[in-house]
This record gives C-alpha cells, structure tokens and sequence, in this order.
C-alpha cells in the first residue's frame, strides 16, 4: 500500500506553529499565577517545567519548521549541516524536563518537611502563648492579693483604733452633747473602712479559684498517657513508681501538666534508645517530692548552673524558655525545683511541693508599701 | 609540617615499565554515528519517566479530582504518550527501507510504500503532532484553571 507523506508534513508544519503558540501561552499563563504567588511551590514547579516546555517546543518546532522549508527550497544542503545541532538541542531539552522533575520531587520533600516543621511551630508557639496567659493571670491574681493584704495591713490598726475610739467616746459622752452627731458618723464612716478591709482581704481568698484539690499521683499518670507513645516510640523503658497514696494539694493540674511534661520531654530528648526514664512519687515530711531521672546523656555543670536562665539554650531552634516557664510553675505552687546531672550518666529534676500546700498563706504575704 | 613525598620501589619500577613499554591511550573515546541516536532516545525515555512521575504523584495525592490537577494530569500523560511513540518512531526510521519513500514528485508530494508493520509505525510517528499539539492544549487548560482558581473564578 503507498500513502501520501503530504498530510504529515502538513501536519508537522501546522503542528510545530501550533506547538510553538501553545508554549508560548502556557508560559504566559504559569507567568501569572507565580507572579501573584511567589512562594507557592506548585507555581515554581509548573513554571519550570513550561519554560522547559517551551524550550522545547520552540527548538524542535523551529527545526522541524526548517528542515521542511530548506529542502522545499533547494537548501538541503544547509540543512543537513544544522540538522546535528537542532537534534543535540532537542535531546538537551528532554534531558531540562527531566531535570526539572527530579529537582522538584528533591524541593517538595523539603517544602512537605518545612509545612510540617511550621505546623509544629505554630503548635508550640499556641501551647507557649496558653502556658503564658495562665501564668500571666496566675501572677496578676497574686499580685492583686498582695497588693489588696498589704492595703488591708496598712490601715486595718490605725481604723480600728479611730473606730474603738470614737464608739467609747459615744458611750461616755451625755445624750445631749452637741459633738455626738459629729462622733456618730466618724463611727459609721470608720465601720464602712472597716467592711472595705474586710473586702480586701476577701480578694486574697479568690486566688484559690485558680488552684483546686488535686492529686499530684494523677497529674503523673495523667504525663504518662500523653507521653507514653512518645517514649515507646523511641525504645526507652519507663519506669513509673507513684507513692501508695494520694498525693492532695492546691494545685492547677493544668500547669503542673505542662511543666511535667516539658521535662519529661527534655529526659526523651537526652536519653538514647534502650535508656530509662523513672518518674517517681514521695511525701518527704510536709513535701510532696515529684522525681524525673533519666539515663540520657547529661550535663556538666556549667550548663547546669544556666539552665533556668531565660533564653539559654543548648538546642537548635530551642527557645530557652521551657524550663523558666517550668521553675515559675513550680514556684507559684510554693515548690521548688533542682536538677542534678553527670555528663553521660543521666539528670534527675527533683520538685518539691508544699503537702496541702495552698496559696500563700497571710502571713505570707509582704504588707504593700 | 608538611611530609616530604616519596615513591615506593614498586610504584618507581612500574613508572619505568610503562615509560618503555607504551600502549594507545584510550583518555577520548569518539563513538560512532549512533551515539547520537542512543542520547536522543535516552533523552526519550528520561521525558517519559519525568511525565509518568509527574502522573503518578498527582495520583498519589489525590488531586486528580480538581479541574487543573486533572488536566494536568492528562497533558503528562499526553506528553508521555508522545515519547513513547517518538521513541517507536526512530527505531522505525532506522529501520525504514530507503527505497520505502518515493522522493520523484518532489519533496512535498513524497510517497511511502508500505509493507510491513514497520513502515506503518514510521507513518503513524511522524504524524506525532496529533498528540504533542493536544498535550500543550490540556497544559494550557490546566494553566489556565489554575489562574481561574486563583483569581476564584467559578467553574472549571
């Protein structure tokens, strides 16, 4: 059977032309959408892959284009010298497409890998920011009660004098006594000063709505659930070795989580695979003692010494604020916490809180001056 | 301080061997006509492998249900289609009976006298642009959907 070679040359030809047009508009197009969004990594990559494209298009079309057009016109000759540079360009063009796939198969690992980390980021920075507006209000609380106590011990002797006096005065002085009514309301006056003491001391009180009854046993076990998978997930053992009974306090198990869990992390962090990490319970005396030993990595001393310092950190990308949100925890409980560490054979973060301990107590509080 | 170099015996008396006893160096090979056949096929198959890439991630994410990722996904599948019958085409070519073309009416009103499924395959690949033209038409399309959704505009 003969077939014509005419229609494909004619559609090589109006094919090329078309070829040409359609890359050119395509690469228009991808122009638009990277303009509008730089940093969108699909525009990058179709914007690639379509000067690719059009590269590719515009050297074979043109080729094609030339080659059909020279012989037609008695310059074979021509053609065959170029005809080895139009294929070299089309194969180079093959290899541009490819590279650029490879390329962004390598950069949307990177892009996937850097959403992630970004996502993560946003998640800690909202935990940081929650950690903090409960410590914020927490502390503008204590302030609020120091502040109303010291008022109250300021004024509440030199009231009650002037109130004790004048209603012995009332007593002593005649029924008729033209200064009676004048005594009258210094009395009545210094008995509403007397109330507004009251009211002040009152609001120390409201600081307890912060705190609640709460076992320090199940703020531990509470850890241990959040974090088990992560320390399994690791191969790290944990030990969990709660004291028998019911460890009760004032506490906010919220924040006791939080600061629990950041060094739990910490010991997750320091401790390499098949290492253990204890978390302990014990009433020591009026204490009860909350132990975190791990057999992680360690510290020397030196960093140690700095490590409730604000923004000392030893990790990359840390912010060296985890443990100084921990210690301010811990000490609005009236606890206090240490860390004891050898390089290479593990840190222990011992926690010492108040048995029942509560706000601080009146007597606790220095009078506002 | 730096170490003085020094030659080991063996290394010394294989230097002087080679010195007396020399042979072609073979540093540049120059190959034949082929190798730029062989480089353009490769270049073939490398454009097909990208493509098929291309398809099977947009597979993998499931974005084959959105207007641009569909037609995305069909302008590479299109592009890969037209590798593998440029890369027949060649071979075909290669193949191809000189005396197969029929060049007496002039080079525009050539013929091509087929007998074999050969001669049917170079026929059909140099009619190529019937995929290539719709696979730039679908990437356009799907360009042009992406632009549409970023501007949110409705429909596809």
């Amino acid at each position: 059977m003969i077939w014509s070679l005419t229609p494909s040359l004619l559609v090589d030809m109006v094919g090329s032309a078309l070829a040409i047009i359609l890359a050119v508009l395509c690469l228009g197009k991808v122009r638009q959408l990277l303009r509008q969004e730089p940093e969108n990594a699909l525009w990058i990559f179709l914007f690639w892959l379509s000067t690719a494209l059009a590269v590719f298009a515009i050297s074979r079309s043109v080729g094609h284009i030339a080659q059909h057009l020279l012989i037609l016109t008695g310059y074979r000759h021509i053609w065959l010298a170029l005809s080895p540079f139009s294929g070299a360009i089309n194969t180079f063009t093959f290899i541009l497409i490819a590279s650029v796939t490879v390329f962004f198969h390598h950069f949307q690992r990177i892009y996937h890998r850097m959403s992630a980390n970004h996502a993560e980021l946003a998640t800690v920075s909202r935990d940081i920011l929650n950690l903090n507006r409960d410590l914020e209000t927490m502390v503008m609380e204590r302030t609020m009660a120091e502040m109303a106590l010291g008022v109250a011990d300021g004024i509440r002797n030199p009231i009650c004098v002037i109130g004790g006096f004048s209603r012995l005065l009332l007593r002593r002085l005649s029924p008729d006594d033209p200064t009676r009514e004048w005594l009258h309301t210094i009395a009545a006056e210094t008995k509403r000063m007397e109330e507004m003491v009251a009211k002040f001391e009152s609001l120390a009180q409201k600081r307890e709505y912060f705190f609640s009854q709460d076992d320090l046993n199940q703020v531990v076990q509470a850890t241990v659930e959040t974090l088990g998978p992560e320390i399994a997930a690791k191969k790290i053992a944990l030990r969990t070795d709660l004291w028998p009974e019911p460890l009760i306090g004032k506490i906010n198990s919220h924040l006791l989580r939080v600061a629990l869990s950041h060094i739990v992390r910490n010991a997750i962090e320091a401790t390499p695979p098949g290492g253990t990490i204890t978390l302990m319970t014990r009433r020591e005396g009026e204490l009860s003692r909350l132990l975190v030993q791990d057999t992680g990595r360690g510290m020397p001393p030196d960093v140690v010494e700095q490590i409730f310092t604000p923004f000392y950190t030893t990790k990359i990308g840390g912010s060296g604020l985890g443990l100084v949100f921990v210690r301010q925890i811990v000490e609005e409980h009236r606890g206090t916490i240490t860390v004891q560490s050898q390089v290479s054979k593990g840190t222990t973060v011992s926690i010492d809180l108040p048995q029942r301990f509560s706000p601080r107590q009146d007597s606790d509080f220095r009078p506002f001056s | 301080m730096m170490r003085k170099a020094e030659m080991s015996p063996f290394l010394f008396l294989l230097a002087l061997g080679l010195m007396f006893w020399p042979r072609v160096a073979w540093a540049i090979q120059t190959h034949g006509d082929p190798e730029g056949l062989y480089a353009h096929q490769l270049g073939h198959f490398v454009f097909l492998i990208a493509m098929v890439y291309v398809c099977w991630q947009i597979w993998r994410q499931g974005f084959q249900a959105k207007p641009g990722f569909t037609r995305l996904f069909w302008a590479c599948l299109l592009f890969g289609a037209w590798n593998i019958l440029t890369f027949i085409g060649h071979i075909a070519e290669e193949r191809l009976d000189p005396g197969a073309i029929d060049r007496q009416a002039g080079y525009f009103w050539r013929t091509l006298h087929i007998t074999d499924l050969n001669g049917l395959l170079y026929y059909l690949a140099k009619l190529d642009h019937l995929i290539l033209v719709p696979a730039f038409v679908v990437l356009y399309l799907a360009l042009r959907a992406f632009r549409r959704q970023q501007l949110g505009v409705p429909g596809p």
